[in-house]
C-alpha cells in the first residue's frame, strides 16, 4: 500500500481521488491545490506516489513534474488529466511519469495505475 | 479526374520531387551526420503522408519501408555505411520512378520487391543476440483513452529495459498522436519471461503476443489517411485506386483500404459529437442527482468512448499543413520575379496535421504575410548587397506543433521594422502617451501594428517596414481562436508568429462565476490567474490596479463589463490576467469554477452582433454559458 500525495486544483477532484485511494487501502498523506504547494508538500511528506493534475493555476503539472524529477529522480508520478491534453500527457510521459489516468477518473483504472506504479523497478 | 483533384495531383508531383531531391542530396553526401539524416527522415515521412493522402499505395508503402530504415539508423545512433546509403538511394530512385509513372497518368505501381528484403534486413536493429531480437506485440485496451500516449508509455517502459528497442509504429509516428491499436516491438537481451514481467506492470493493455518472425517485406497495415479537402469532393473512379497485387491462388476480393468521404459528413460528425458530449453531461448530472454509482460508472465509460470517438473524428479531419504551401510557392516565385527580387522559400513542418477548418482559414493570412514580406520586407538584390547581405533573400514558412497548438511562422531576412518608428507613430496617433510608451516592451510596441488603421501603405514605407493591413490578419487569426505577434530587428528581418488551436470546435476554457452566472474564457487568452490579497491591490485615480513584479495592471470588473450583477471582494479577489487592446488587464470575477473543454457553437442571427462573445455552449447541468473573447470585449 502506498503513501500518496494528491495534487489537483479542484477540491472535488481531490475528494474523489482521496475516496478511491483510501477505499483501495492507500494512505493519502496530503493534498496540494497547486504546483508550488505540491513541491513543498513532497519535501515534507516524501510520499511513495504522487497523483498529478496537469492543468493548474500558477505552476502547471508539467513544470511540477520536471522540477520534481530533477530534485528526486526516484519520484513516482501518476498523471490525472483530460484527453484534450494529449500533447501534455506525452510530454509528461517523456518526463518520466509512471502512468496516466484520464479524467473523469475511472475508479478501477486509478486503482490499477496506482497499484502498478507503486511496484516494479 | 475533377479539376480540384487534378490540382492536387500537380501539387503532389511538384512537392514529391522536391522531397526526393532533398533526400537524395543528403544521402549522396559522404559526410552526412545524424542531423542531416534526421532531415532525410522528415522528407521521406512527408512524402509518405502525401502519397498516402493521394491514394498512391505502392509509393506510400515503399516510403514507409524506407522511413523504417532511416528510423533504424536514428535509433542505432551511428552513421550508416556506404552500402546502406546506397540501398536508401536505390529506394529513392524507385520512388522517383513511381513519381514519373504518376506524372505519366499511372498510379505509381512500379515493382520494388527486389528492394523489400534488403530494406527489411537493413532496418533490423543490431543486437547482441543475432540479428533477430524478440518480437513482441502488445494490444492496447479498446477503451484506452489517448492510445498514442499509452503506446508511448509502453515504448519508454521497454526502452528502460532495452535501449535499442524498435517499434512499429515508430516513436515519431506515435508522437504525432492519434490511433494506435497495437504496438509491435523488437527487443534484445530480454527473454519472454522478462517481457511478461514488464507487461504485468502496464495498464490499459489487452494482450501480449510473441509473433513469429514474419518476413519484414510483408506489407504493414496501412494507417488511415486523411482525405483531400473540399475541392477534391468527388471520389475517384475505381480504376484510379491501386490495382490489387496478384492474389496468391484462386479468386479473392480485395476492397480498397482507404475510402474518400465527402467533407460535409466530417462536419456533421463534429456537430453530432458536440450533441453527444452535451447529452453525456446531462446524463451524468442526472446520475449524480440520483446518487447512482452504477449509472455513474456507465456514464464514465460512455465518456471515454465519446472521447475516443472524438479523437478519431478529429484525426480524420486532419490535413497536412503542406497542402496550403503549394500555392504560396507559386506566389513567391511569381511575385519575386515581378518585383525583381531574388528569394529562396524554405518550408518546414509540411507534415504537421491541422484541422481542415483551420487549414482552410489559414491560407488568407499566410498569403497576406508572404505578400507583405515580398513587397515591403525583402530588399532588391542591389540594396541587399550594399548592406552586406546575400543577394538572395530567405523567406521561411514553418509550422510546428507546440503542446496543444500549432505555431505557424513567417520569417524573412529583409530590412525589418524599426521599433522606435512604430513607437513614435503610436504616440502620434494618440494610442499611448509618450511617457507610457517608454515603458513598453518591443513586443508590446509591435502589437500596435495590428491595430486597425495603424499602418497605411505610404506611412509604412516611410517607417521602412511593412505591416500593411496586419489588422486584417489579426482579425482572421482571432476568429480561429488564435493569437498573432510580430518580432523584428531593423536590418535583420521580421517574424510573424501565429499560434493556432488544432481544431476550432472544442475549446479549453476557464469557467468563472459572476453572482449565480457562469462565463467561459478561453485558456489560450489567459496569461495567468491570481487570487489577489488586499496588499496586492492599490487604488489610483484611474481605478484599482494589481501590483505585479512587472508593474501595475489595471483591474476591470468583468461583471460591470458584461452587465451581470457581481460582488467584488477585496480580501481574496480572483483575477484573470488577459490581453486587451490596451495591454494586459486583470478581470475581476467572483470565483474560478475550474477548467473544462467546451464544445462551442457559433452564435446565430442577431446574437452575432454581441461584442466580445465568441460563441456559446451548454454545461452538464443544462446551463447556458457564453464564451468570451477578451480582446474584443474590452475597449481599446
Amino acid at each position: 500500500m502506498s503513501r500518496v500525495l494528491v495534487v489537483d486544483d479542484a477540491a472535488f477532484m481531490r475528494q474523489t481521488l482521496r475516496d478511491v485511494l483510501e477505499g483501495a487501502g492507500h494512505e493519502v498523506v496530503a493534498e496540494a491545490e497547486d504546483g508550488e504547494e505540491a513541491l513543498a508538500l513532497y519535501e515534507t511528506h516524501r510520499p511513495d506516489l504522487v497523483t498529478l493534475d496537469l492543468v493548474m493555476p500558477r505552476m502547471g503539472g508539467i513544470e511540477v513534474l520536471r522540477e520534481l524529477r530533477r530534485r528526486h529522480p526516484e519520484a513516482r508520478v501518476v498523471v490525472c488529466s483530460s484527453v484534450s491534453d494529449e500533447t501534455s500527457i506525452l510530454e509528461a510521459i517523456r518526463l518520466g511519469a509512471r502512468d496516466y489516468v484520464l479524467k473523469p477518473v475511472s475508479a478501477e483504472k486509478l486503482r490499477e495505475a496506482v497499484a502498478k506504479a507503486g511496484r516494479g523497478p | 479526374m475533377s479539376a480540384g483533384m487534378e490540382r492536387y495531383r500537380k501539387l503532389f508531383l511538384e512537392e514529391s520531387l522536391r522531397h526526393l531531391e532533398a533526400a537524395e542530396e543528403v544521402l549522396g553526401r559522404d559526410a552526412a551526420g545524424p542531423q542531416d539524416l534526421e532531415a532525410v527522415f522528415r522528407e521521406i515521412h512527408s512524402l509518405k503522408g502525401m502519397a498516402g493522402s493521394m491514394g498512391f499505395a505502392a509509393m506510400a508503402e515503399l516510403a514507409h519501408r524506407l522511413e523504417d530504415l532511416l528510423d533504424a539508423w536514428r535509433v542505432r545512433g551511428t552513421v550508416p555505411g556506404a552500402e546502406e546509403r546506397e540501398l536508401a538511394l536505390r529506394a529513392c530512385d524507385r520512388l522517383a520512378e513511381m513519381r514519373d509513372d504518376i506524372a505519366a497518368g499511372g498510379a505509381g505501381d512500379v515493382a520494388w520487391d527486389d528492394l523489400a528484403g534488403h530494406l527489411g534486413r537493413a532496418a533490423e536493429p543490431e543486437g547482441g543476440q543475432g540479428a533477430d531480437g524478440l518480437r513482441v506485440r502488445i494490444h492496447l485496451a479498446p477503451d484506452s483513452g489517448s492510445p498514442a500516449a499509452r503506446a508511448y508509455l509502453i515504448l519508454l517502459r521497454f526502452r528502460e529495459a532495452d535501449p535499442a528497442v524498435t517499434s512499429d509504429p515508430p516513436e515519431a509516428e506515435i508522437l504525432q498522436g492519434g490511433g494506435v491499436e497495437a504496438l509491435d516491438l523488437v527487443v534484445h537481451g530480454l527473454g519472454r519471461a522478462d517481457v511478461e514481467a514488464l507487461y504485468e506492470t502496464l495498464t490499459e493493455v489487452a494482450g501480449l503476443e510473441f509473433p513469429d518472425p514474419a518476413p519484414l517485406s510483408e506489407p504493414a497495415p496501412h494507417a488511415p489517411v486523411p482525405s483531400p479537402p473540399e475541392e477534391a469532393a468527388p471520389p475517384p473512379p475505381p480504376e484510379t485506386s491501386p490495382p490489387p497485387p496478384e492474389p496468391p491462388e484462386g479468386p479473392r476480393v480485395r476492397l480498397p483500404e482507404t475510402v474518400q468521404v465527402p467533407v460535409g459528413i466530417l462536419d456533421s460528425f463534429v456537430d453530432l459529437l458536440g450533441e453527444l458530449t452535451i447529452a453525456r453531461s446531462h446524463i451524468e448530472n442526472s446520475a449524480r442527482r440520483l446518487g447512482s454509482e452504477v449509472l455513474l460508472e456507465e456514464v464514465d465509460r460512455l465518456g471515454r468512448i465519446v472521447r475516443g470517438f472524438h479523437s478519431r473524428v478529429m484525426e480524420l479531419r486532419m490535413l497536412p499543413f503542406g497542402l496550403v504551401v503549394g500555392g504560396l510557392r507559386r506566389l513567391v516565385r511569381d511575385q519575386a520575379a515581378r518585383l525583381g527580387k531574388s528569394v529562396t522559400l524554405e518550408v518546414r513542418g509540411e507534415e504537421i496535421g491541422l484541422d481542415k477548418s483551420i487549414l482552410s482559414r489559414i491560407s488568407d493570412p499566410l498569403v497576406h504575410l508572404v505578400r507583405n514580406a515580398l513587397d515591403h520586407g525583402i530588399e532588391p538584390p542591389k540594396v541587399r548587397e550594399r548592406v552586406g547581405k546575400p543577394a538572395q533573400a530567405l523567406l521561411r514558412i514553418e509550422a510546428e506543433r507546440v503542446r496543444n497548438r500549432v505555431e505557424v511562422r513567417v520569417c524573412d531576412d529583409g530590412k525589418g521594422i524599426d521599433v522606435e518608428a512604430v513607437r513614435r507613430r503610436a504616440v502620434d496617433l494618440g494610442l499611448v502617451t509618450e511617457a507610457d510608451s517608454r515603458s513598453l516592451s518591443p513586443a508590446e510596441i509591435f502589437g500596435f501594428l495590428f491595430r486597425p488603421g495603424f499602418s497605411t501603405r505610404e506611412e509604412v514605407s516611410e517607417l521602412s517596414g511593412r505591416g500593411v493591413g496586419l489588422d486584417v490578419v489579426k482579425a482572421q487569426v482571432d476568429a480561429m481562436g488564435g493569437t498573432v505577434e510580430l518580432t523584428s530587428s531593423p536590418g535583420e528581418g521580421a517574424e510573424v508568429r501565429m499560434s493556432l488551436p488544432l481544431s476550432v470546435a472544442i475549446v479549453p476554457v476557464l469557467l468563472v462565476g459572476l453572482g449565480r452566472r457562469v462565463l467561459a474564457l478561453p485558456t489560450a487568452a489567459i496569461h495567468r490567474t491570481v487570487e489577489a490579497s488586499p496588499r496586492d491591490v492599490r487604488r489610483t485615480p484611474d481605478g484599482h490596479v494589481l501590483l505585479t513584479e512587472k508593474g501595475q495592471v489595471p483591474i476591470a470588473a468583468l461583471g460591470k463589463i458584461v452587465g451581470f450583477p457581481c460582488r467584488t471582494r477585496f480580501e481574496r479577489m480572483p483575477l484573470v490576467l488577459t490581453a486587451s487592446q490596451a495591454g494586459t488587464v486583470a478581470l475581476a470575477v467572483d470565483a474560478f469554477l475550474g477548467e473544462q473543454d467546451l464544445f462551442i457553437k457559433p452564435l446565430k442571427g442577431p446574437l452575432r452582433a454581441l461584442r466580445g462573445v465568441g460563441g456559446y455552449s451548454v454545461l452538464g447541468d443544462g446551463r447556458l454559458v457564453f464564451l468570451l473573447d477578451p480582446p474584443s470585449l474590452l475597449p481599446a
